[in-house]
């Protein structure tokens, strides 16, 4: 702690009558100021709901079985959305909202709400939806794993099998 | 920039050195801080039972009853009362209601462990190690894990999180104090783990079993040398750290040790498994922890093992060994955990149990974080060795070019990684959760007119679920809550038989309804409105209706 304190109060008082510091310090403090802005900027954007619509489908993720979940997902322009088993059955048919805040996906249905969510990666935006069956609120160990959701194309509207 | 050593000596390029790492780890606090204070943002209620204990302690301070039990009437004060003052303190300061604060709070508290943990690496390894160490403690550790589970910037104010800074400090105290075998640093020791205990038993376990242990290889070390100057002065010195321990800790120890004994009946408050741990989610174990940060790490601790860090502060040899032995008594102790839960859930086999596992897995990992840093930087200076001619990684973390340059990688590491660390599930879903948990519940309406309504020692009979929402946060007391929840020095079956039998008694005439209702001092009884006609006795019993919604009936005596 003390070697801490007395580092920082070296440097502080070196930035002041040294111009070698203050060159040192301004520099470094504005290739990490834009640094930071570029990380900020990679996780917040606006992402409109038009963007979202579409046909998903499930990939897999390592170690975690996930083949309870529905195969498909699919977003509607009109606000339906439907999920659809292995075997191309439908598991689930109700209206989605997207909740740009939270960027989450609500749904009139506690079974789905809040289930599905848009998560950032360097490679942009990706939806993903929680492994868990049971309901966000009632987890309280919190398994929050998730799977991720690939777009495959645009709304396909009927059926997801053709 | 000129950077040209003929213009900066060694002693001006450490300085140097020290200012780059102070704003490197500026930049990634304030990375860290951003989605910790969204994940909060708005927020007036948190769904984590644990917020509803803490809460439920924290409504007793501020109601003026501290050292009571505030879920059993007559019990007395069980758990570590540390985040509960904190939250008291800060409830009194802004005049914000407890569970605003208890949910908000976390964001800027649990600041403090980073930056506990970047002192603790300057303070063994020097600046550069420290800033590598924060980024793989901020932004590399926690993977897929949930935030409670692995030490890390997590902004819930939960006892695990937020009083990990507690043990950082604790660690360069316990490494003061046996430099020497003078009685003053051993004391801040002893003290610092007693304060350690008052905010959390996991990390004060492990301190004292460091300095336990230390005290022992010290004297074993001096009887086996015949060294009369050194066995004895050590061995004074950490009886004065157990003293000031003892000292300090007595907020806590004075009523467990003084009113339980130290007796716990309830097991279920150490046999609670984190589900990444069970051997049922082993897929789960492996999908969180087979990542490249765990393989760094491992090879970290070989190097450590086999000395092959450098030495920059002249601090190593003795740095080492408490690494190493924290590592070591983290290891045995989650594994001794761990089983004693296996053995009694699968078996029947009641070992002694100390905490959940997890607590001790969280500071496994702790330690896991400084191998992994500790690794980063002996291959950087590797690299450097054979690719640029440079010097050894401790020579080359005195010098500003080298440090630049790895500075520039990670912070382009931590930037690139940015995007999914500030959307981690530990952000996003818990987040989510609460806001589900606030509009079910109207913002904890319940709650709050519960704790308005209902004097302090209002004893409400109603089924366990109850117990946990709206009534455990709300501070009034219950016949049974769930175990985990419950005071682990009383006899929690007991009391869950004692409510059944009760509840049945609400149904149909019951021998014994009368005598349990006084022997627990039970004023209200506590329904939703749907079971309320199938109970024909509650009536007889409770014929006063106090309350009514569409969730609700309270009913007194």
């Amino acid at each position: 702690m003390i070697t801490l304190y007395w580092a920082t109060c070296c440097g502080m008082a070196s930035i002041i009558h040294d111009r070698s510091y203050l060159r040192l310090a301004l520099g470094a403090s504005l290739v990490l100021g834009v640094l930071a802005f570029v990380s900020y900027r990679l996780v917040r954007f606006e992402v409109p709901e038009s963007e979202l619509i579409g046909t998903y489908e499930r990939s897999r993720v390592p170690f975690l079985k996930v083949s309870h979940l529905p195969r498909i997902l699919v977003l509607r322009p009109d606000g339906s959305m439907q999920l659809y088993g292995p075997e191309g059955e439908q598991v689930f048919s109700g209206a989605w909202r997207w909740d740009d805040r939270e960027r989450v996906i609500r749904v009139d249905d506690r079974r789905w709400d809040r289930q599905i969510r848009l998560r950032s990666t360097l490679m942009g935006p990706r939806l993903s939806m929680r492994i868990s069956t049971i309901a966000l609120e009632e987890d309280h160990p919190e398994h929050d794993e998730e799977v991720d959701l690939v777009k495959v194309g645009a709304d396909i509207p009927g059926s997801v099998t053709n | 920039m000129n950077l040209d050593r003929s213009s900066l000596d060694i002693k001006r390029e450490q300085h140097g050195v020290a200012l780059l790492s102070v704003l490197m780890f500026l930049f990634m606090f304030v990375l860290a801080l951003i989605p910790g204070v969204k994940a909060v943002e708005g927020l007036t209620w948190g769904a984590s039972v644990d917020f509803h204990r803490d809460a439920a302690f924290v409504r007793a301070v501020v109601e003026g009853h501290y050292g009571e039990d505030p879920i059993y009437l007559g019990g007395s004060l069980w758990f570590t009362p540390m985040v509960g003052w904190i939250e008291a303190c800060a409830v009194w300061i802004t005049g914000l209601p407890v569970d605003q604060v208890i949910i908000q709070i976390g964001a800027y508290s649990n600041l403090l462990a980073p930056i506990a943990f970047f002192i603790m690496m300057w303070y063994f390894f020097g600046p550069v190690r420290a800033v590598v160490t924060v980024a793989v403690f901020l932004f590399f550790i926690i993977g897929r894990e949930p935030g409670w589970a692995v030490p890390t910037y997590s902004p819930r104010l939960i006892p695990v999180s937020f009083c990990q800074w507690f043990f950082y400090i604790e660690v360069i105290l316990i490494h003061r104090a046996f430099m020497t075998t003078r009685i003053g640093p051993s004391i801040w020791a002893g003290a610092g783990a007693g304060v350690t205990f008052l905010a959390h038993a996991a990390p004060a376990l492990i301190a004292v079993l460091l300095i336990f242990t230390y005290t022992v290889r010290s004297i074993v070390k001096a009887i086996r040398s015949k060294d009369g100057t050194y066995g004895w002065p050590r061995l004074r010195a950490s009886l004065a750290a157990g003293a000031a321990f003892i000292l300090f800790s007595l907020p806590l120890t004075m009523i467990v040790v003084g009113e339980y004994g130290m007796q716990v009946v309830n097991r279920a408050y150490f046999l609670y498994n984190y589900y990444g741990l069970t051997l049922r989610n082993s897929d789960i174990f492996l999908y969180h922890n087979v990542a490249l940060i765990n393989v760094v790490a491992a090879a970290g601790l070989y190097l450590l093992v086999r000395r092959r860090i450098a030495d920059t502060t002249e601090r190593f040899e003795l740095a080492r060994w408490i690494l190493l032995a924290w590592f070591a008594l983290a290891f045995v102790l989650m594994v001794y955990s761990w089983v004693v839960t296996v053995l009694d859930g699968t078996y029947g086999i009641q070992l002694p149990g100390i905490l959940p596992a997890f607590h001790f897995y969280f500071y496994l990992k702790a330690a896991w974080v400084v191998f992994a840093g500790l690794a980063i930087w002996e291959a950087y200076a590797w690299v450097m060795a054979r690719i640029a001619k440079r010097g050894t990684a401790a020579r080359l973390s005195l010098h500003l070019k080298p440090v630049v340059g790895f500075f520039a990688l990670l912070a382009i590491a931590c930037t690139l990684h940015y995007p999914a660390y500030a959307t981690r599930r530990d952000v996003f879903a818990v987040r989510n959760r609460n806001l589900e948990f606030m509009e079910r519940t109207n913002n904890g309406e319940a709650c709050v007119l519960f704790n308005k309504m209902l004097p302090w020692d209002a004893v409400i009979l109603c089924e366990v679920d109850l117990s946990v929402w709206p009534l455990l946060p709300s501070a009034r007391k219950v016949v049974a809550t769930v175990p985990n929840m419950g005071n682990p020095y009383l006899d929690q079956s007991q009391r869950t038989k004692d409510n059944d039998r009760l509840m049945q008694g609400m149904h149909q005439p019951g021998d014994d309804t009368r005598k349990l209702l006084d022997a627990y001092h039970v004023t209200h009884l506590l329904v939703r409105p749907g079971d309320l006609p199938a109970m024909q006795e509650a009536g007889r019993w409770f014929p006063v209706e106090v309350f009514r919604n569409e969730e609700y009936v309270l009913l007194a005596r």
